[in-house]
């Protein structure tokens, strides 16, 4: 109870709920919880913001200490429009952690969300779209893509780099939207402002950190930026480029084999950086790389052991050798840091060791273990110790090692003799003072050494027939005073049986040892069986003690021994006839090569240096090794390519239009393939760009439409023919990409061609390109579809591309059905006479094309004239408007005339009310739009119809099921009643309709999915009201069917 | 990248946790829970559940434990949660389980600004301040008067700046700038009481209060002797690097303007000696323990604060000594030998003896207990190193300029 009490004992507001006095012995622990989210949900309901801002205080320490809090999330939700900017701070946090388990109620919060990313402070902008991304429900996927898209370009840099943020978050929610991410990360990896680099670099390795080609043309800029960026950022951009320069430039170490041997004096000229005599060592690295490396090395002196770790892999895995001790010096700087730092760092240290031992040489004293270090960095250090001793430093080491083994801590002290060992292996000069060392501790005093050293002595001594004399006689003494534990007796035992099979001695510690055998240990028992062999057949006096340890043997408890006395019994007696015996010897008594003793650390050195995997030792999840260097550096064409782009970029400043489909990644290639074909490059680099182009191929795979190669590329070879194929491919290349506009191929084009016929030409394409761009407003503006020429009898569905040739486009075209019957407005009765009846004839309206075009017509009843017959008072709301008719100045008796007015919706059912005046008094209208008729029909290509689909799924669609459905005709017939759209298949069993918003300009996507047994009616619009009213509307008109 | 964040106290409670990502149960703290039984001193920071990574450390008596679902680098990791604490230091000037709790919302939105997605957003103690504001008892008055919030509505300008780290708009009636040069000395020395390793590690630490946009420089009288140099991101890397001069707009307030290292292969002068002598016999009788402390080397200046700790060997009961200066005290279950002697004031040297009790039977050979040393110098670098100069550009004022020299005991260590 004190940690909750602890948590809400601040300011409890004067005067609010008391709880009641919980008394813990009657179990009531979870009422007083009960009870208060009962009045926090009342606090929260209330007005007052002091009140909601204590009650979300309360529920953040709920969350805080990990308990339910998810029953609150109604009143919580509600209270994201909060004026409070803690309030909703608080709320958001709550969002975010709830929303995953309350998906539905959570929706409602999306539209504050979307509002807030249009707010003009960039805080909000920013906060909205970290909310919303972190939002994680299925549902929104096609919002935070907007939301993206949209921040991505935004005009603060903060609001920038939010959107890279979310990139990983939307990626880790639908990986299908990978493709459309990268090309936003493409975007943000060429923004000019550090702030965003970073994060867009993180984005770039959380969600493609293979796609090396999206680096190449912003490589330098990042390089230089390195210093700039933000230390995360840093340590993300520096693993970014660590991978582009392992896959980009050959191992710098590979070719002068020769400089080696330089690094192997490493402190020549550390201090001074880049100095000449550097500079001769290695001519051949690659100017790029150098770059890089330049950049980073700086970076060597951040404060951030995250940031000078990075810097280290960079220069380990990619740079060349010399240059490794400023690296070396900034690792041994952070063992100054914290324990946890330390531990990381040692271990990085460790493997490197193994192979680059005279790296660290020079710091050997920096590694020597003080007592109150923590075990494990004990033991890291121990391990570098060992790795870095050579022969002139061992003695130095030995002392060391000294101290160690008297050491407290019992696994350092034990992990000091296995050092021991394998210093006595590695370096042969100190093999004797090591042995020496090892069996003074064989006579140490404490059992646990002793132990330990007979094991290591063991593994030591291996084969060398010359130390193992006094090893053997120390140990068989040992045996005979029976101080030592199982596993040590075992290697004794071994130690004898291996090396002292001639040894006078050895007769009498298998007597000794005998006498006891069933006392023994297994494994004991075990070395002795093999010692009674081996002596059998050196010293053939001990064959009577040999059959008796094996009768001794044969009726032990465990199977193992008895198989191996089974075993071996038939070299002690061998059955006659058999050849066995000849071959004892050499069965037992071999020559066998001299043990080698390894770093632990061995294995570690094929993971990246400094990662989490080198740490552990084994591959974690998500880890991906570096990739082997190429044998040849891939073209520095590749990274110049962009910066001539960018320069044509900036010199035409006009073309500098902020919209998002100006993929710089389109720039990029497009402009290498015309720098190929004009200034013939290597053949290099038209391959990667083959790659490349395929690459996408296969990633746009269905968008192949080249529309554009019959427009433009004509009038390319018209004018600039030698040029064309290059123009072609680009153009083609950038048609099957620029999903949606055109403005981003003319502009590849102009960048791409700098000669002044060009630009002529450019201007002349310009214009054609204006001519389709304003193909919207012609089309619309022609008042082409009269209602009698728009009949079902030659619905243009069959032919959906007609006229236009651009397939990748969205055209309006003629309402497929106009023949909306009249309907009574006004009855005869109510206005003494007049009676008016409206129509939807489906018609642009001349006026705007915001407006639905309404027909009324009047018809005189009255036995008099009716004059003045007009349009009077008009209710109309938000951003509402009303083109009125023009008056009717008079009307016979029984003579009708028709009047068309433009209304203007506002993409809503909402009716709209107006009156209308004449000489017979004034009559009050209302008139409520079916949503069909919010709508304009118009027509595209299926697969941009596919892939505009896609972007609405979601939240923004909405489903009905309908009866079994057949005939085509008339399902076309019927949804084109019911709205106008437009059918972009009308055959087949899904069927396609397009329609866009008066108002707004949404797309309206509505598909018949016909089965078997029941139809699906799908509406997606942006606007989900729409959608759901479309759905419903056309469900229930082919219900009638 | 971190998803998730688990506090816990010492005995084991995960009293706060906050997720970036998808909600991480919190039994995957077991693991580290596990291992911190085990050995609590001894807590490797990065261990591997089945699907998950901890990596954890411990500040304060509080242990910070993160959690990744995939490889990531385990410095990041590491270094961010330092700075987590760092900034908690900052807000409440402490980090313990009592203050975390007391300021959990302010903590929770800290933790919701510092990261986002698992991904660092804003860490720098200047923009934080600016976002949310440390709680202070006349500010939490004044904001239920006003109704104004901790919380600001508008982006620091520092986050969009080519200066992130210094906030706009700073105006101070004195202008101050106060530097501490700081020296620990680490030191191996063994039983015979030859120096086997000595490094220094320097660092200096500011104050600066000062209006404006200052633009200062810091000049030293002997540069070259720093072997290695970390800074904080505001110092010019390049004025540096070509003419050894920190050239910087600092934060405002206290920061860690640079950290040097002085490495083992340089001369470092060893302030203080102590001739030990401990006899342990097994057979019953009484050990002898005597320690004498010295000054060496301190360039007439005079050793403060000096304190010996030793860790006596496990059969080692009880000590019954007399010391000429300062206190001892004995601690039998951890083995911990204290003995504060404060100030050295020659020619009198600090000197303990005594008898120490031996457990009978015990096995005394080969424990080598060693001795943590603590001590302090004021004004006196050890490594010899001055300031020269500060000059400051970009401001009209005149700052008043201050700089201290200290020396202390980092690691230091002798072998008995």
């Amino acid at each position: 109870m004190t940690t909750i009490s602890s948590y809400n004992n601040d300011k409890v507001v004067a005067g609010e709920v008391e709880y009641p006095a919980s008394d813990p012995a009657s179990g009531a622990f979870f009422q007083p919880d009960y009870k208060k989210n009962e009045d926090l949900k009342i606090m929260l309901d209330g007005s007052k913001d002091s009140l909601k801002l204590e009650a979300m205080k309360r529920i953040i320490g709920i969350i805080a200490k990990g308990r339910d809090a998810s029953d609150l999330f109604p009143a919580v939700v509600k209270n994201v429009v909060s004026k409070n900017i803690e309030v909703k701070k608080l709320v958001y946090v709550y969002l975010v952690r709830y929303a995953e388990e309350q998906q539905d109620l959570a929706l409602l919060s999306i539209s504050t969300f979307q509002r807030a990313l249009k707010d003009p402070n960039q805080l909000i902008r920013a906060s909205a779209l970290r909310v919303l991304s972190s939002i994680r429900v299925s549902m929104i996927v096609p919002i935070v893509m907007l939301a993206i898209r949209d921040s991505a370009s935004d005009m603060s840099p903060y609001v920038r780099k939010t959107a890279a943020h979310a990139i990983p978050k939307l990626y880790s929610l639908d990986p299908e939207q990978k493709e459309e991410l990268v090309l936003i990360i493409d975007k943000l990896l060429s923004d000019k402002a550090p702030l965003v680099v970073g994060s867009a670099a993180m984005a770039f390795s959380e969600v493609c950190g293979d796609r090396v080609s999206l680096i190449h043309k912003s490589y330098r800029k990042l390089c230089s930026l390195l210093a700039d960026v933000d230390e995360w950022g840093q340590l993300a951009l520096l693993n970014v480029l660590t991978v582009y320069a392992k896959t980009c430039f050959p191992d710098p170490n590979e070719e002068n084999y020769s400089s080696d041997d330089s690094a192997d004096k490493p402190f020549y000229d550390s201090d001074s950086s880049g100095s000449p005599g550097r500079k001769s060592a290695s001519p051949s690295l690659d100017p790029d790389l150098r770059l890089l490396l330049r950049a980073a090395k700086p970076l060597l002196q951040s404060r951030n052991a995250g940031v000078v770790m990075a810097v280290a892999q960079l220069f380990y895995h990619c740079g060349p050798a010399q240059e490794l001790p400023p690296v070396a010096k900034a690792m041994i700087r952070l063992l100054r840091a914290p324990i946890e730092v330390q531990s990381v760092v040692l271990n990085s240290i460790a493997a490197l060791t193994v192979s680059k031992r005279s790296l660290f040489e020079p710091f050997l004293k920096s590694f020597f273990v003080r007592n109150s270090d923590p075990t494990h960095i004990k033991l890291l250090k121990l391990e570098i110790l060992t790795n870095l001793a050579t022969e002139a430093s061992a003695p130095v080491v030995l002392r060391e090692y000294q101290t160690y083994v008297t050491s407290n801590d019992k696994a350092f002290a034990a992990a000091t003799i296995q050092a021991i060992g394998r210093l006595a292996v590695a370096i042969h000069t100190e093999t004797e003072t090591c042995l020496n060392g090892l069996l003074h501790l064989l006579s140490s005093k404490d059992e646990w050494v002793v132990c330990e050293a007979v094991v290591v002595v063991k593994r030591v001594v291996g084969g060398s027939a010359s130390s193992a004399a006094p090893a053997v006689s120390r140990a068989a003494k040992l045996l005979r005073s029976d101080r030592l534990a199982g596993n040590a007796r075992a290697a004794a035992v071994w130690l004898v049986a291996e090396h002292g099979a001639t040894h006078p001695r050895a007769a009498a510690v298998l007597a000794h040892m005998a006498a006891a055998f069933t006392h023994q240990e297994e494994l004991v028992k075990l070395q002795l069986l093999s010692l009674a062999v081996k002596l059998s057949i050196t010293q053939p006096d001990t064959v009577a003690m040999c059959r008796y340890v094996l009768s001794l043997a044969r009726y032990d408890a465990s199977y193992d021994v008895r198989d191996r006395a089974r075993l071996l019994r038939r070299f002690v007696d061998p059955p006659p006839g058999s050849l066995l015996h000849q071959y004892a010897a050499s069965i037992f008594c071999p020559d066998k090569p001299k043990p080698t003793i390894e770093s632990n650390f061995r294995d570690r050195q094929q993971y990246t240096v400094g990662s989490l995997s080198q740490y552990l030792g084994s591959a974690a999840a998500g880890y991906r090794p570096l990739p082997v260097a190429p044998r040849v550096p891939l073209p520095a064409t590749l990274r110049d390519a962009p910066a001539a782009a960018q320069q044509a970029q900036h010199d035409i400043p006009a073309q500098k239009n902020k919209t998002f489909y100006s993929e710089p990644d389109n720039d990029g290639s497009g402009s290498t393939s015309s720098g190929s074909s004009s200034s013939s490059s290597s053949e290099q680099s038209s391959d990667e760009e083959e790659d490349d182009k395929e690459e996408k191929k296969t990633d746009k795979g269905n968008e192949t439409n080249n529309y554009r190669s019959s427009n433009s590329g004509t009038s390319d070879s018209e004018t600039d023919s030698d040029s064309s194929s290059s123009d072609n491919s680009s153009s083609d290349k950038s048609s099957a990409e620029s999903s949606e506009e055109q403005p981003s191929s003319t502009k590849k084009e102009e960048v791409t061609k700098p000669d002044a016929a060009v630009q002529q030409q450019k201007s002349n394409e310009k214009s054609n390109l204006e001519l389709l761009l304003e193909l919207d407003e012609v089309a619309s503006s022609l008042p082409t579809m009269t209602p009698t020429c728009g009949g079902f009898l030659s619905p243009p569905t069959t032919t959906p591309m007609q006229g236009t040739g651009d397939a990748d486009s969205i055209v309006p075209v003629g309402a497929s059905w106009a023949g909306g019957e009249a309907v009574e407005l006004i009855s005869r009765v109510s206005c003494g006479g007049l009676c008016a009846k409206r129509r939807w004839p489906r018609a642009p309206h001349l006026f705007s094309q915001r407006m639905c075009t309404l027909e009324l017509s009047f018809t005189n009843h009255s036995p008099a004239d009716v004059t003045n017959v007009r349009l009077n008072k008009k209710t109309l709301t938000g951003s509402r408007a009303i083109h009125e008719f023009a008056a009717i100045p008079s009307l016979a008796p029984g003579a009708s005339a028709s009047v068309t007015m433009g209304v203007d919706f506002a993409d809503s059912i909402q009716p709209i009310e107006f009156t209308i005046m004449s000489s017979l008094g004034e009559v009050g209208v209302s008139i409520t739009p079916p949503v069909g008729e919010l709508m304009r029909a118009v027509t595209m290509s299926e697969t941009r119809w596919d892939t505009e689909h896609k972007k609405l799924r979601g939240m923004t669609e909405c489903d009905k099921k309908i009866g079994k459905l057949e005939d085509e005709q008339a399902i076309c017939k019927r949804v084109f009643e019911t709205a106008n759209v437009a059918a972009v298949t009308s055959t087949g069993n899904l069927l396609r309709f397009a329609g866009r918003m008066m108002s707004s300009q949404d797309l309206v996507l509505l598909s018949l999915r016909l089965e078997p047994a029941a139809s699906t009616v799908t509406a997606n619009c942006s606007n989900m009201a729409v959608a759901s009213l479309l759905a419903n509307d056309v469900a229930q008109a082919l219900n009638k069917l | 990248m971190i998803h998730s964040l688990f506090i816990i106290n010492p005995s084991g409670d995960v009293f706060l946790e906050k997720h970036w990502r998808s909600v991480i149960p919190r039994s995957v703290c077991d693991y580290y829970l596990e291992a911190q039984r085990a050995s609590p001193n001894d807590v490797p920071p990065v261990l591997a559940a089945p699907h998950h990574y901890l990596i954890s450390i411990q500040r304060g008596g509080v242990a910070l434990v993160a959690v990744s679902k995939q490889e990531v680098a385990p410095l990041f990791v590491i270094e961010f949660l330092h700075r987590v604490v760092d900034t908690f230091q900052d807000y409440f000037s402490d980090c313990t389980e009592t203050i975390i709790k007391e300021n959990y919302v302010v903590v929770y939105e800290l933790l919701d600004e510092m990261l986002d997605n698992g991904f660092p957003l804003a860490t720098e103690s200047n923009i934080l301040k600016e976002l949310i504001k440390p709680p202070n008892i006349l500010r939490t008055i004044a904001n239920t008067v006003t109704g104004k919030s901790n919380v600001s509505s508008i982006l620091p300008s520092g986050q969009l700046s080519n200066v992130p780290w210094r906030r706009s708009g700073v105006k101070y009636a004195n202008n101050e700038a106060y530097f501490d040069v700081v020296e620990e000395v680490d030191a191996i020395i063994d039983k015979s009481g030859a120096t086997v390793s000595a490094e220094i590690q320097g660092y200096i630490d500011c104050c600066i209060k000062l209006s404006g946009m200052p633009d200062l420089t810091l000049t030293f009288v002997n540069p070259r002797l720093f072997d290695d140099v970390s800074f904080h991101p505001c110092v010019r890397f390049k004025r540096w690097e070509s003419e050894r001069i920190l050239s910087f707009i600092p934060p405002d307030g206290n920061f860690r303007l640079m950290s040097y290292h002085i490495g083992s292969q340089s001369v470092v002068a060893i302030p203080i000696y102590v001739r030990h002598s401990l006899t342990l016999r097994s057979n019953g009788d009484q050990g002898r323990l005597e320690l004498t402390v010295g000054p060496k080397q301190t360039m007439g200046r005079t050793l403060e604060n000096v304190a010996l700790e030793i860790c006596m060997p496990k059969c080692v009961l009880n000590c019954s000594l007399t010391a000429n200066q300062g206190k001892y005290s004995y601690d039998p279950v951890s083995k911990v030998l204290l003995w504060d002697i404060g100030k050295i004031e020659l020619p009198k040297l600090p000197n303990i003896k005594g008898s120490v009790s031996v457990a009978t039977g015990a096995d005394t050979s080969g424990a080598n207990p060693s001795i943590n040393i603590h001590f302090t110098i004021p004004q006196l670098a050890v490594s010899g190193l001055r300031v020269s100069r500060l000059d400051m550009y970009g401001a009209k004022y005149k700052p008043f300029k201050g700089v201290k020299y200290i020396t202390k005991a980092g690691k230091f260590h002798v072998r008995m």
